[in-house]
């Protein structure tokens, strides 16, 4: 009996030292469409995994399905002839990656793949190019069945496939001999799915540059073996570990995820927490450990906020990985349950870039990890929405107007940050947000993070934050686990504004916003207190956006009103009675409309402030004369 | 100690009209680019009521909007700049020129700082070029160095500690060049007012420099030390106080100029504290 309880305490030890996260939350959630049970033997010193995988995946079409298509994507790292890196100019990320040795290249290959009845099918596959015909891209792998799957049958598929790593390029690979990032490392199943005219097919657009989620639900089990001296973290939870031999056998579970990665390093600081029930795990370099409570502080903020304004975080546990710098290329990303930052020894707290990326990626569990929008398509809706969030996150919790950076009197909010991204553009006129990753050339991140971002917070002004919430709720309640489009957003947003009658068309908002290249800019030309058949005023719209907007009129007695405008392109002349005296006119008093790309022309005033001019002039010459001192120390 | 710190501030004190001339000249540059400033801004945004937003303390979008709605707009600051500053080192030749001559012969007055500066100019303009150039080959042979060691620094370190530590190492090592190339200078601008041999001066220099390398790096570190501390105590006092009223805009710039002033005055106890050492080494 004492030796059955002695077995029994240590299982449940065991369990409870091994079991990560609370893998009994709500594990059906998703349609699990294609669920994988993964076997990965890492051979560390050649960078290579061998791989077992077992795939289920359910015809959930009409059709009959004679063929399946993979994600490929770690043979976008096989040579410079990939659609990736084939117009890259030998560079990602500001780094050369064109004179890289083999070695460093990688690949992923398909050794074996049997049916149900043991047919090999391997021998029967092509490559796809849907995007470009580049016969030398290997990213989308078809193969065909030899058992055609019926509507509603369940494929089981045994693979076994070799991952070869890159040195790092764009996230996947590994750093110096011991950091590896595991991610699109899988023959990962597209996405059968109906085209905008109803017809059934594959989505399986290649890995190019802009592009990169879209995949089906499901579930994974995998199972890691590497050398015992590695620390492993990953998606979903850790439900067992072993040793033995100088090698270890990690295992994960993670239910209703379109994607899994992991990370294997031999330097992970491991820091872990548990805020509103949810595991919160970052592994960082020793170097990096005076972040670890800003990364936490940053996961917790965006698990309030969400949790809160949009809807509760589907899944038990987040993982923060912040590579080491050499493995800099790996970090700035997200995937379902991990999310990769990035830091520099030394960044001071009020500089936040930390905090931005954390929350950033951090958001990207709800638009793209739990709303798998697909990003190759409709980047807009994920990227674009994480951005807006982020802003919301940040500027709340550090303040509008310091909450990117507040150094020496110097400051910015982060959604003001992202309101002069988009304006920095050359501009919004280099086309529309809601088109292909691959049709973007040049600011991609102006146009899809920061233009979207201004315009949900343009949508805010114009409908107010309750309104907005609501329709964020209603959009996530209704699309969670699932693949969402532009059209069902704007269902749901017509469903939830359309009653609350908010005085403009709501389809020629986003018409105009993500289809259009129109800007906005508003603009007070006069105020004519002088003329003797009446007092008038002339306000312009120098862009071609319509939105309704307020106007506030200042009159010399003090008394102010105020008036809405459709925003019509063009002058329009306001006229008052004669003896009018107005002081100041001012469009858009609370800058709400954030796509206007020129706040300072919104006001006229008769009285204007002229102490910053004098204070900045002052500061001119103060700079000038230390620029003076400091230039001439040799002379 | 305490008497010599004494002794020094007492000979910086002969010297304040010098030293506030070169002030001066430094204010007239920067109300010329701040008379532009002020224009630039009354011209753009001057009727706007976003210069309320200014009141309040540093606003990004006010700024930004400005410039990226308006690509020419500091034009003319920047042009300004670019012309008016290789003008005043010119200048800064003969004020300083000046004001070693006087430290160095014990005259004072602004008159002879200016009459003298003018005679050295050229043989100044000389250990000037020497000095920059002697900066530049260092540090870029340095650089090169770096270069050819580490690589790619981000990708060649197994963290950023020793590749930030490597950094300070170089900062470290061109401040050592910079503050001895600075006190080679003055004291050959200081055997030269006393000689007049230009190359007799460079290797008076050079054997300063070989005699008294400690003490001429440790002025030039007291220097750098009491110029960060100004800079500190600048951002913490000045810093960003906003515009609110008259009254606070008075007193910002008025310790924004009291600070420049003591700017000028870090420089002339530089070149005093060189001299006394200068002296014990003639003798």
């Amino acid at each position: 009996m004492i030796r059955f309880s002695f077995i029994i305490i240590i299982l449940f030890l065991h369990s409870f030292i091994t079991a990560q996260c609370d893998t009994a939350y709500d594990s059906n959630q998703s349609s699990k469409i294609a669920n994988y049970d993964i076997s990965v033997e890492l051979d560390h010193k050649n960078k290579v995994a061998h791989c077992h995988q077992t795939l289920r995946w359910k015809n959930t079409s009409l059709d009959t399905i004679r063929s399946l298509r993979f994600y490929m994507y770690m043979n976008a790292f096989k040579n410079m002839k990939s659609s990736y890196l084939k117009d890259s100019g030998g560079k990602i990320f500001g780094r050369n990656i064109a004179d890289r040795g083999t070695d460093e290249w990688g690949h992923i290959t398909i050794n074996k793949m049997l049916d149900e009845d043991d047919q090999d099918l391997s021998k029967n596959t092509k490559f796809i190019q849907d995007l470009d015909n580049n016969t030398n891209d290997e990213t989308i792998i078809e193969i065909t069945l030899q058992n055609p799957l019926l509507p509603g049958e369940i494929g089981i598929y045994e693979m076994d496939f070799t991952t070869k790593m890159p040195k790092t390029i764009a996230r996947s690979g590994y750093s110096k001999k011991d950091f590896f990032l595991f991610v699109h490392w899988f023959p990962q199943v597209c996405v059968y799915e109906q085209d905008k005219d109803g017809i059934w097919g594959w989505n399986s657009h290649q890995f190019v540059p802009g592009t990169e989620f879209f995949a089906d639900f499901g579930d994974y089990n995998v199972r890691i073996s590497a050398s015992d001296h590695l620390q492993i973290g990953g998606s979903g939870c850790r439900i067992s570990e072993s040793k033995a031999d100088g090698k270890q056998i990690v295992e994960f579970q993670a239910y209703d995820l379109i994607d899994f990665g992991f990370v294997v390093y031999s330097e992970f600081d491991v820091h872990t927490s548990t805020f509103q029930g949810i595991d919160i795990e970052i592994l960082m370099p020793p170097e990096h450990c005076a972040f670890a409570d800003r990364y936490r502080e940053a996961v917790e903020h965006g698990l309030e906020y969400m949790s809160a304004n949009v809807g509760p975080y589907p899944y038990p546990k987040i993982t923060v990985v912040d590579p080491p710098v050499h493995a800099l290329n790996s970090g700035f990303m997200e995937y379902p349950m991990m999310i990769t930052a990035a830091s520099f020894y030394g960044i001071p707290k009020s500089i936040r870039s930390v905090e931005s990326l954390v929350i950033h990626e951090f958001v990207h569990m709800y638009f793209m990890a739990t709303l798998a929008s697909n990003e190759k398509e409709e980047a807009w809706l994920d990227e674009g929405f994480v951005t807006y969030y982020e802003d919301r996150i940040l500027d709340h919790y550090h303040g509008k107007k310091s909450s990117f950076f507040d150094v020496l009197g110097y400051r910015s909010g982060n959604a003001e940050n992202s309101r002069l991204e988009y304006i920095k553009l050359d501009h919004s006129r280099l086309g529309p947000i809601a088109r292909p990753g691959w049709e973007i050339k040049g600011p991609y991140k102006g146009l899809i993070y920061a233009k979207t971002s201004s315009m949900l917070r343009t949508l805010e002004g114009l409908v107010g934050i309750q309104s907005m919430d609501k329709l964020m709720q209603t959009y996530f309640d209704a699309y969670k686990f699932k693949h969402p489009k532009e059209a069902d957003f704007r269902s749901i947003a017509a469903e939830v504004l359309g009653d609350e009658s908010i005085g403009f068309d709501l389809d020629l908002f986003f018409d105009q916003c993500l289809h259009g290249t129109d800007i906005c800019d508003y603009e007070v030309v006069s105020i004519d207190n002088n003329s003797e058949q009446s007092t008038k005023v002339i306000i312009a719209q120098n862009g071609g956006l319509l939105f309704p907007v307020n106007i506030e009129i200042i009159y010399q007695n003090g008394s102010t009103a105020y008036m809405e405008w459709g925003g019509t392109p063009g002058q329009k002349i306001i006229e008052f009675e004669p003896g009018t005296n107005i002081k100041a006119v001012n469009i858009d008093p609370n800058c709400t409309i954030n796509l206007d790309i020129n706040f300072n022309n919104n006001s006229v005033t008769y009285e204007p402030n002229k102490k910053p001019l004098v204070k900045y002039a002052a500061k001119s010459t103060h700079w000038m004369q230390a620029i003076l001192e400091y230039a001439s120390f040799l002379f | 100690m305490l008497q010599r710190i004494k002794h020094i501030w007492n000979r910086v004190l002969t010297h304040r009209s010098e030293v506030t001339c070169i002030y001066l000249f430094q204010l007239i540059y920067g109300v010329v680019i701040g008379c532009i400033s002020y224009s630039t801004l009354d011209d753009y945004i001057g009727q706007s009521m976003a210069l309320d937003r200014l009141s309040s303390g540093f606003d990004r979008s006010v700024f930004m909007d400005l410039i990226l709605n308006n690509s020419g707009a500091l034009s003319p600051i920047v042009t300004s700049g670019i012309v008016l500053i290789p003008i005043y080192l010119l200048f800064s030749i003969i004020l300083q020129g000046g004001l070693l001559h006087n430290i160095r012969i014990g005259e004072r007055g602004i008159k002879t700082q200016l009459r003298n500066g003018i005679h050295y100019l050229i043989p100044f303009l000389g250990y000037v070029c020497i000095s920059v150039l002697i900066i530049l080959v260092f540090s870029f042979g340095i650089g090169l160095l770096y270069k050819s060691i580490v690589g790619d620094p981000l990708m060649s370190f197994s963290s950023e500690k020793p590749f930030i530590h490597s950094l300070l190492l170089i900062v470290f090592i061109i401040s050592i060049i910079v503050n001895l190339t600075w006190g080679w200078s003055v004291v050959a601008r200081y055997k030269y007012i006393e000689s007049g041999s230009f190359w007799a001066s460079i290797r008076s220099g050079i054997i300063f420099i070989k005699r008294h390398f400690i003490k001429t790096l440790l002025i030039g570190y007291l220097l750098i030390g009491l110029h960060l501390s100004l800079a500190y105590i600048y951002f913490l006092v000045v810093g960003d106080t906003g515009a609110s009223s008259w009254m606070i805009v008075a007193i910002g710039i008025l310790a924004q100029q009291v600070f420049s002033w003591m700017r000028v005055i870090i420089r002339g106890i530089g070149y005093i504290s060189l001299d006394q050492i200068e002296d014990t080494f003639i003798g």
